[in-house]
């Protein structure tokens, strides 16, 4: 793995630092894959940053009985990426590619350059031969098992499937923060997924995805999430999802999305609409911190139902973005939902691999 | 601003395109839609076919083709073939059983008991009718003709009857009187305005209609033959709807829609579906409109049925949802030049109330000429929001109002009073206003059943709000509150608008702190404060409901979301609104804790008042709030308690299916309070059964009732949302059923969630478990405004049952065990959802 990642703002395995080698030795002969939560993250980052790890430690890794086994995947993984990479300057860089390929978090693209990114893709095809043979080639593989991508939104059947939405006329550029950590490759972001795979496995059995109180009763509610707070940096506020209960019979689903001075009266300022025919509605546009109403509508034999309002706050939080940086999979989702952020945490959880307990969480309703 | 003409709708234009072009329809309701090649045939009898919408090819031209070859039989039947009787009476079976059309057993039936010259003889008088049929089509086409032609037409077919009614065939004679009835109908409907001899003769032609419907009904029915009812059904509607008999009305056309759903006549369909409209918009049930609203558009495409779009446009502008309004009017123009000007108009009402006064000057002038009601109205609206209160006078004084729908004319008064008011005349204003809501109380008392409010669903709050500020105006605040008490929340009282300022000066007496009131209206509000002596004062707020609504969910979602600080800024916030100096000052000066009724109406008995702050404390430190939603007569509820003395009943805490305690929580909480209160009746986890709650219901004391509040569909009321009180073994007690068991108990305790929501109906209030309990008597019922957790309901009630135990009234124990959580750092989403309904 590319040096890039330890540049000088977190010692080596962050937090975890201290703890790393009494976690690897505690692995020694195979003793134990997980001795809980605590030691599953240092597990997970330790994989994850293998190739910073003394050789000595490193061998010890590898002859671990399952650690091992992951190891040498990522390692696989890793390989195929660097054979994927890209050498002439005209090629799409992987991150362009990896918008064009509209994976999890991707940025749209403008029409133009998808336009040409196909023309030399098709060129490629086509010819048999280019400067970007590799990239192309990239496109037509499938990567060794970890990279395999769960797309979050097919993969999650007790979810309502986003349906293609018309987005507003005119969308804010997206920021990168949620890419940066996936860097110089896109395709690195599938070993995030691929590191929540496993976390997600481990601590999905113990401890898990985190679940709402009970409450006496549930109330009807159609507007769901975005609610409460959302981080401005990474998470929802970078794709914003827009889910509503569905309604019998709706043909399609309108939302509208207004800002606010975050006062108690104002009606706000209309941003953006979005319609589709699921009750999930996705935008491109990044939202800065603020005040936002959402209201959303159904069509029923072509009528409007007025489905309501609901309000978020996009806030800048660098106390939990320091907290959550450098959790993955089960244990992100979880801070994020603990600290309130529902919104995020959903967003988090969606790019895990489908699982019954992924799959019941988003499920879940907070009933208020 | 204003452009609150929802609800008002051109009665003669309706009348006009539910019967489509006039006359056309009665020609085409006698030919069947889908066998075009045997059209002549079906005229002979009327009846159609089911135009299903079935995706079998095969089936439908299968169907088409066996329904053809028996209106052919039948016709040869009819012209006296004997032969063709026994294959008539096959196909008719097999028609019945592979298309389930039975009615052409029937028909086989009738016609085969006649003699062959007894059918040629039907046969002839058949032809004779529709002779008689085409003259009075091309008759009703001329406007300068129809007068004199209708009453020669009407007597010729009043001979065409006496001469073959008796007939064995008496099916001619029986369309004929289907064809009386509705020249009749239109001759009365066509009076707009009447002198008293008119009257009388309207009154005898609707009559007469009435009459010859019906006798053309039983005839068909006689003869087996079903399409033929639909037309003089659909008659019989409109007869009793403009007689005002709307329960009767209704009952015609909904048995006209079932009748054409059943038959495939889609457009009778549509015109019973618009009388049942009309019928709900006569009747406030706004419940129902939607309804029917909603089946119309399942039989017509809304991109091209004008009604259908206008009725929906104005519903969402009534809602006050102008920006939605406005893009579906816009996405939804009527095909009719005709239509074009209600269009505009409606366009100007949107853009009015969206507050774009430069487009809805644009659609203003557009409008041109049309001098309808609805454009008539949509001028006013922007002249009044223009400021030009000359040309709102003007255009609605000479408009010639009597011949205005109910709903125009009462809009008419309420813009002038509007009108009057902004010119500072508050007499004039009072004036028109109280007119309005005069008009209201008429119209309510039209009302069938208890399902919607008139005032509150189509007049509008905003017009009681008008009235109060005029009050205001007139420096008469006392006149004020009681305006907003006896114009809201009529439900709850037997003697409903007649509320007297010396009833309400005696409830004020009631309380330390008096009580506060408001009323919130389009776009102001008003708050009135009388004091326990009597002294009243009252203010105007320029917040309307749309910003306080959206201020009160702000705050429910700060409080649910534990954003503390946001909760706070936006309690303020509207502390500050609803709280204005004049009013603040005086409860500030009340003695701290002192019991002060705070009458929640609108939007703001969603509030969490526990939240507001008073002179910058929480309102829990400075006063004992009881609230209720409207000025209840003491007679009709249950008197007050020694509460230490009150046999207690504690339910519930269901259980799952497994036998599990579905919450916890509501286990412990019943076990704690049984030992605070140790002769009290248990009923809860297997034993929490309907015939155990029912008793504790029907009996006295006081209930604690530790359960899930659940939607539950099979509980129907047209008032009260569908929800109801979980039980064990999954049962529910529906909230209406509540209020059918009259429970007249001391106190109840609702520690489930949302129990103090439900439906909201405009002027009325929520309507869900709790208010079930409050309309039937019980006088102090403690509910929850959101969905609480578990816990926190446990420990609410636990404090609270101390706080009684400890011998304080329900309200102050109610705020004690507010006080105590808020104390001990459980955030305001567990404690501020608690709030006493009643009167202690």
């Amino acid at each position: 793995m590319s040096s890039s990642k330890n540049s000088g703002k977190t010692p080596p395995f962050g937090s975890a630092g201290t703890e790393w080698r009494s976690v690897l030795e505690a692995l020694d002969g195979g003793a134990s894959t997980h001795s809980g939560p605590s030691d599953d993250d240092i597990v997970n980052e330790i994989l994850t940053r293998w190739d910073e790890l003394p050789p000595r430690e490193r061998e010890r890794l590898e002859q671990h009985p399952v650690h091992g086994t992951q190891l040498a995947r990522l390692q696989q993984a890793e390989g195929w990426l660097r054979e994927q990479l890209p050498e002439g300057e005209a090629c799409p860089t992987s991150e362009e590619l990896y918008d064009y390929g509209r994976g999890p978090g991707y940025v749209a693209i403008d029409e133009g350059r998808r336009a040409e990114i196909e023309q030399t893709l098709n060129a490629c095809s086509a010819l048999g031969a280019c400067a970007c043979r590799d990239v192309a080639a990239s496109l037509s593989t499938m990567p060794p098992v970890p990279l395999e991508f769960d797309r979050p939104d097919a993969e999650a059947p007790l979810e309502v499937e986003a349906s293609p939405t018309r987005p507003a006329a005119a969308t804010a550029s997206r920021p990168r923060l949620l890419r940066a950590s996936w860097k110089p490759l896109a395709a690195a972001a599938a070993l995030v997924v691929a590191i929540g795979l496993w976390t997600q496995g481990n601590e999905g059995t113990d401890g898990g995805f985190p679940a709402y109180p009970p409450l006496r009763g549930e109330a009807e509610q159609a507007l769901l999430f975005p609610r409460g707070s959302v981080l401005s940096a990474g998470f929802f506020a970078t794709a914003p999802r827009f889910e509503l209960a569905p309604v019998d019979g709706a043909e399609r689903y309108e939302v509208v999305l207004l800002r606010h001075a975050g006062d108690a009266f104002s009606p706000g300022e209309r941003l953006f609409e979005l319609e589709g025919e699921s009750p999930v509605l996705l935008s491109d546009a990044k939202l800065d911190a603020g005040g936002y109403t959402w209201s959303a509508s159904a069509f029923v034999d072509g009528l409007r139902q007025p489905l309501g309002e609901r309000d978020f706050q996009v806030v800048a939080n660098p106390e939990l973005q320091k907290a959550v940086q450098g959790l993955e999979g089960v244990a992100l989702v979880r801070a994020l939902h603990e600290a309130g952020h529902d919104s995020d945490a959903r967003h988090a959880a969606r790019l895990l691999p489908a699982s019954e307990e992924r799959d019941a969480y988003l499920a879940a309703r907070p009933g208020r | 601003m204003r452009g609150w003409i929802g609800g008002v709708t051109n009665g003669a234009r309706l009348a006009h395109v539910a019967s489509a072009d006039g006359f056309v329809p009665l020609l085409v309701a006698f030919v069947a839609p889908l066998i075009v090649a045997s059209a002549q045939t079906t005229q002979a009898t009327g009846e159609t076919t089911t135009p299903v919408g079935t995706s079998e090819l095969g089936d439908e031209a299968r169907r088409r083709s066996d329904l053809t070859r028996f209106l052919e039989l039948l016709e040869q039947v009819r012209g006296g073939d004997d032969d063709a009787i026994d294959e008539l009476r096959r196909l008719a079976n097999h028609v019945c059983v592979a298309w389930r059309r039975c009615d052409t057993r029937s028909i086989a039936a009738f016609y085969a008991g006649l003699s062959a010259d007894e059918r040629r003889a039907g046969s002839q008088a058949e032809e004779e009718f529709r002779s008689l049929r085409r003259e009075v089509a091309a008759a009703s086409r001329t406007t300068e003709l129809w007068p004199r032609e209708s009453s020669r037409l009407t007597r010729e077919l009043r001979a065409f009857v006496a001469r073959t009614e008796d007939r064995a065939d008496f099916t001619p004679a029986a369309r004929a009187y289907a064809l009386l009835a509705r020249i009749e109908k239109e001759k009365a409907l066509a009076w707009r305005t009447l002198s008293p001899g008119q009257e009388t003769e309207r009154e005898a032609l609707l009559e007469r209609a009435h009459a010859d419907a019906e006798i053309s009904i039983a005839a068909f029915e006689r003869a087996g033959m079903r399409t033929p009812q639909l037309e003089p059904l659909w008659v019989l509607g409109r007869v009793e709807r403009a007689r005002g008999r709307f329960d009767r009305a209704r009952e015609h056309y909904a048995k006209c829609d079932t009748l054409a759903d059943a038959v495939g006549r889609g457009e009778y369909r549509e015109r019973a579906l618009l009388g049942l409209i009309e019928i709900a918009k006569d009747t406030g049930d706004v419940a129902r409109l939607d309804e029917h609203v909603a089946e119309l558009a399942t039989i017509v495409s809304v991109d091209t049925h004008w009604p259908l779009a206008r009725e929906h446009a104005l519903r969402l502008l009534h809602m006050d949802h102008p920006d939605e309004a406005l893009e579906f009017a816009l996405d939804h123009p009527p095909v009719d030049d005709e239509d074009m000007a209600q269009w505009h108009g409606l366009l100007a009402a949107c853009f009015l109330r969206s507050g774009d006064a430069l487009s809805a000057a644009q659609e203003v002038e557009r409008i041109g000429a049309d001098q309808g009601e609805l454009t008539i109205l949509a001028r006013a609206s922007y002249d009044l929001d223009a400021g030009e209160l000359g040309p709102v006078s003007a255009a609605l004084e000479s408009a010639r109002r009597e011949s205005w729908s109910y709903q125009g004319r009462t809009q008419a008064h309420w813009l002038l009073g509007e009108a009057a008011l902004k010119r500072g005349d508050a007499v004039e204003a009072r004036e028109h206003l109280e007119r309005t809501l005069a008009m209201a109380a008429t119209w309510r008392s039209r009302q069938l059943e208890a399902g919607g409010s008139v005032v509150g669903e189509w007049i509008g709050v905003h017009a009681v709000t008008l009235l109060a500020e005029a009050c205001v105006d007139l420096d008469d605040p006392l006149e004020a509150a009681r305006v907003i008490e006896a114009h809201q929340a009529q439900r709850l009282r037997a003697t409903a608008s007649e509320l007297t300022s010396k009833q309400l000066v005696l409830r004020a007496r009631a309380y330390a702190g008096g009580f506060v009131t408001w009323s919130v209206g389009a776009d102001s509000s008003v708050v009135a404060h009388v004091r326990n002596d009597g002294n009243a004062a009252a203010a105007r707020i320029e917040v309307g409901r749309r910003a306080l609504e959206r201020a009160v969910r702000r705050l429910r979602e700060a409080t649910l979301e534990n954003d503390s600080a946001r909760a706070s800024r936006i309690a303020s916030e509207l502390s500050t609104v609803l709280f204005p100096p004049q009013i603040a000052t005086r409860l500030a000066a009340l003695e701290p804790g002192a019991r002060t009724l705070l009458l929640l109406h609108g939007p703001l008995e969603e509030v969490p008042t526990s939240l507001l702050v008073l002179d910058g404390k929480p309102l829990d430190d400075r006063l004992t709030a009881l609230v209720l939603p409207g000025s209840i007569d003491a007679a009709t509820v249950a008197a007050p308690a020694d509460w230490r003395a009150t046999r207690w009943t504690l339910a519930g805490s269901p259980l799952d299916a497994g036998g599990q305690a579905l919450l916890p929580h509501a286990a412990d909480e019943l076990e704690a309070l049984a030992a605070l209160h140790p002769d009290a009746r248990r009923v809860s986890g297997a034993s929490f059964e309907r015939d155990a709650l029912t008793d504790a219901l029907r009996g006295t004391g006081a209930l604690h009732v530790a359960t899930h509040v659940v939607p539950w569909s099979p509980c129907t009321s047209t008032t009260l949302s569908a929800e109801g009180l979980l039980l064990a073994d999954g049962d529910v007690l529906c909230a209406e059923e509540i209020l059918a068991l009259q429970p007249r108990l001391n106190l109840v305790v609702l520690a489930a969630c949302e129990s103090g929501g439900g439906r909201f109906v405009d002027a009325e209030g929520l309507h869900g478990v709790g208010r079930a309990f409050l309309e039937a008597g019980t006088r102090n019922v403690v509910v929850s405004l959101w969905p609480v957790a578990d816990e926190a309901a446990r420990h609410f009630s636990l404090a609270f049952h101390g706080a009684l135990s400890n011998g304080l009234a329900p309200s102050v124990a109610v705020r004690e065990a507010r006080t105590s959580m808020r104390a001990s750092g459980l955030p305001s989403a567990d404690w501020a959802a608690f709030r006493l309904i009643g009167r202690d």
